[in-house]
């Protein structure tokens, strides 16, 4: 059913209950974006994540926090406290209209609160948890903490990126934290499609290191079947243990350029002048073992390297793009905002937040739903934001209760 | 299993598309894989071969991609194969493809084509950039698309050039936009009947993924550099890979505030340099980096990656081995308790190994079969699925059909 006045959204039926961290934000605004009701519950006086930087202005605030903003718009935001026992009795009257509840606390906390999935299960039998955790809910590592480079290094994912003379790096931008909220998104709905056929709701267990220990390529497929440990190898993409130079990043006029397949552009390599043997020598392109030779490869290295340097990033994306050679620029993050096809495509929306009278471009749609799209409806919540909304006109508490609740510390 | 009456046709090949249908293949939905006649899967042909003998049965990457799917031969060029693909997707909830733009379009069975036939089919179409925009006919590959997303140029060290990630990030990044899509027009159509074509496109689901450095740079217009395992706006200290002992072994650290930092300096013994004010604050730890990084890795030099590891967590500190694949599949306690890896008879390769389901259902935990042979079930899809006779599939076949 399409709500009124607005465009049919693919999960408008659903309301969420959002009890996450870092590892979970971007699950619960996966859902948010496909149209669900997500509420995200904080503990009164707000999120810690809210202390998170950047902050707007550089100025740290609990209302300013732009990584809070960014993963938590679309969501409606209440206070409760899941430690009191009025907070708890609350918090059941909100899992009686719930569908799903994604949380991230430490294995064992939200039974220990008598807030567990079977007593909630016993309250509403379709309901979906989803409980993320660095290592899982079991085993030897379950009570282990982590951050983003710990799960990234424990799953594998740092293993294989950085230069081999030089330490193991992180990847840019959280990718722990993405790895595992982008799992839980799909084990959630894989239970709801069950949901859908079965009437019945279950319990997720879902670790940061194995979604990103099956997120890792070819590393864990080497070592099963061939028994090869793969280890860093710089920008070139480990799919050849000896190492043709694909992926690679090599420094052009302006920036730089990532190469992709085995020899080049060489119409226009050979019109620069840095063509080489690599034309006239059929071994290039007929003889694997010849490629692989060190020296050959050094050789291919320094030809692609001279000819990028007479050329811009832009230049090299388009001419190589024209001749179906997947070459491209490395974009700087600021190139993002200024990229055509980003701006065609209309990715960046204006978003706005009316406490400042500003609005801001975000990050929009990563696909395209024809019938039911994504959409961004509004920023983050301010701290207890939705209080009024939920409490007082949904779950019929008087605005002297709610005075009540938050003197007292609940909300 | 969750997708026990799901049926997916699946046109995708390589990683990116294959992997978005790996997630319903373990939760037992019936993938109908369509492979080219002759030449199959490129992911076939590529890597991970056992006793290094190579054969299109025999790679490690595919099988473990493609492991539940029923794999057929099919030629859509031909008009008749085409027929072939509309009677299919007749009975498909699904359909994934992961070609360029034109592709399905110039052989007749784009979107608009399938749901003549099947008006509430759900399409994905997975191409590079999405099938609208200035790049709309890019090729590319996992490091092209990481490329362009920002992601290579900021990950690496300050004062050496990107070096981004060693494999294709993207691909996966590109399969969670390719099924998560799905996955919610699945409940649409479960609620309206209603189905649709999503294109997602491989690039925009990578560059959502950019971080908060995004909004810094259009709220606050600061630009992001690379800062090797540091993170940006000086949050963590120290925060980074420290040697260990032993060959390239590193354990990497997290602290993030002054209770984290109490039990770090209980864990390495509380040494007098820990008591300097250059690392009394968060604050001053982040200015004092260099020297601070240098102070830990000292102490971590002397030990190993483990013993590391757990006094550290053992004083409520994130700290976490460096691990290869050999350390997950054989070493890891906490991935053998769960049960990650899971082993399998394959035809023509024997007892081999797959990576399992990552998260754990209560109810419907899926299951690992197999990855089908190339061809393997021509006769079933055809025969069983489609009710075509014997003669009809020998026909097709030496005519270059199927």
């Amino acid at each position: 059913m399409s709500e009124r006045g607005e465009e049919k959204t693919a999960l408008s039926d659903l309301r969420v209950l959002d009890l996450v961290d870092e590892k979970g934000a971007y699950c619960t605004k996966i859902l948010a974006d496909l149209g669900a009701d997500v509420i995200k519950i904080e503990p009164p006086g707000g999120d810690m994540t809210r202390d998170i930087p950047p902050f707007y202005h550089d100025i740290p605030h609990r209302e300013r926090s732009l990584y809070f903003w960014q993963y938590n718009s679309n969501k409606r935001g209440i206070t409760l406290a899941l430690e009191t026992a009025e907070g708890q009795e609350i918090f059941k009257r909100l899992v009686k209209t719930a569908d799903i509840i994604v949380e991230t606390f430490r294995p064992g906390y939200l039974d220990g609160l008598g807030l567990g999935y079977k007593e909630l299960s016993e309250i509403n039998t379709a309901l979906i948890m989803t409980s993320i955790t660095a290592f899982g809910q079991t085993g030897p590592y379950k009570d282990y903490k982590a951050s983003d480079i710990v799960g990234v290094a424990m799953g594998g994912m740092m293993n294989t990126c950085g230069y081999p003379d030089g330490p193991p790096v992180m990847p840019y931008g959280r990718q722990g934290y993405h790895t595992v909220a982008n799992h839980a998104a799909i084990a959630t709905l894989i239970a709801l499609f069950y949901r859908d056929m079965e009437g019945r709701g279950q319990h997720i267990d879902v670790s940061m290191q194995t979604a990103i220990a099956q997120s890792i390529e070819f590393a864990n497929e080497f070592y099963l079947y061939c028994q090869w440990v793969l280890k860093r190898q710089g920008s070139r993409h480990g799919s050849d243990g000896i190492g043709e130079p694909i992926g690679n990043v090599l420094p052009c006029q302006d920036g730089y350029i990532c190469n992709f397949g085995h020899v080049g552009p060489l119409d226009w390599m050979e019109a620069d002048g840095e063509i080489g043997t690599l034309k006239e020598d059929p071994r290039w392109f007929q003889d694997p073992v010849f490629r692989r030779d060190p020296e050959n490869i050094r050789y291919l290295d320094e030809r692609q390297r001279a000819w990028a340097m007479l050329h811009t990033r832009q230049e090299i994306t388009e001419g190589c793009q024209n001749m179906h050679i997947s070459w491209a620029k490395c974009s700087t993050l600021e190139d993002l905002f200024e990229d055509e096809h980003l701006l065609d495509r209309g990715f960046w929306i204006d978003v706005e937040h009316p406490e400042l009278g500003a609005t801001f471009k975000y990050p929009g749609a990563p696909y395209m739903l024809q019938k039911t799209p994504w959409r961004m409806k509004r920023r983050a919540p301010l701290i207890g934001e939705n209080n009024a909304e939920i409490y007082q006109n949904e779950l019929g508490f008087t605005r002297e209760e709610l005075s009540i609740l938050k003197a007292a510390g609940v909300i | 299993m969750a997708f026990e009456n799901l049926t997916v046709l699946d046109f995708t090949w390589v990683l990116a598309g294959p992997g978005a249908v790996r997630y319903l293949a373990d939760h037992g939905a019936q993938v109908i894989k369509v492979e080219r006649r002759q030449i199959g899967d490129i992911a076939r042909h590529v890597l991970a071969f056992p006793d290094d003998e190579r054969g299109m049965n025999r790679s490690g990457y595919f099988n473990n991609i493609n492991r539940g799917k029923l794999s057929i031969t099919l030629n859509i060029t031909d008009p008749r194969g085409v027929e072939v693909v509309k009677k299919l997707a007749r009975i498909s909830d699904v359909v994934f493809e992961n070609f360029t733009r034109e592709v399905m379009k110039r052989h007749g069975i784009d979107y608009e084509a399938l749901k003549e036939v099947k008006p509430d089919i759900i399409m994905v179409s997975m191409s590079p950039a999405g099938h609208s925009g200035p790049y709309e006919d890019y090729v590319s590959f996992g490091p092209t698309l990481q490329a362009l997303s920002g992601i290579t140029y900021l990950t690496g060290f300050p004062d050496r050039d990107p070096v981004g990630f060693g494999y294709s990030y993207s691909d996966f990044t590109g399969g969670w936009g390719g099924v998560i899509p799905v996955l919610a027009a699945l409940h649409h159509r479960n609620k309206t009947g209603e189905g649709q074509w999503i294109d997602a496109g491989q690039l925009l689901p990578l560059i959502a993924l950019m971080g908060p450095g995004l909004l810094d740079y259009s709220v606050n217009k600061r630009g992001a550099t690379r800062l090797g395992n540091r993170l940006p706006w000086g949050y963590g200290a120290p925060h980074g890979a420290y040697p260990c002992q032993g060959d390239d072994r590193w354990c990497v650290i997290s602290v993030f505030n002054d209770k984290e930092w109490k039990g770090f300096c209980e864990a390495i013994g509380n040494p007098a340099w820990t008591i300097d004010k250059k690392f009394s604050t968060a604050m001053s730890r982040v200015e004092n980096m260099d020297e601070l990084d240098r102070l830990v890795a000292e102490w971590t030099e002397e030990r190993t990656d483990q013993e590391v590891m757990e006094v550290m967590q053992k004083h409520g500190v994130a700290a976490g081995v460096l691990q290869n694949s050999q350390d997950l599949i054989e070493r890891d306690p906490q991935m053998q308790h769960r049960g990650f890896f899971v082993y399998l008879e394959h035809p023509e390769m024997g007892t081999v190994g797959y990576e399992g389901v990552s998260f754990k259902l209560s109810e419907t935990p899926g299951k690992l079969r197999r990855a089908p042979l190339f061809g393997e079930h021509n006769d079933y899809v055809y025969g069983e699925i489609l009710g075509m006779s014997k003669e009809e599939i020998e026909h097709y076949t030496t005519e270059g059909v199927f």
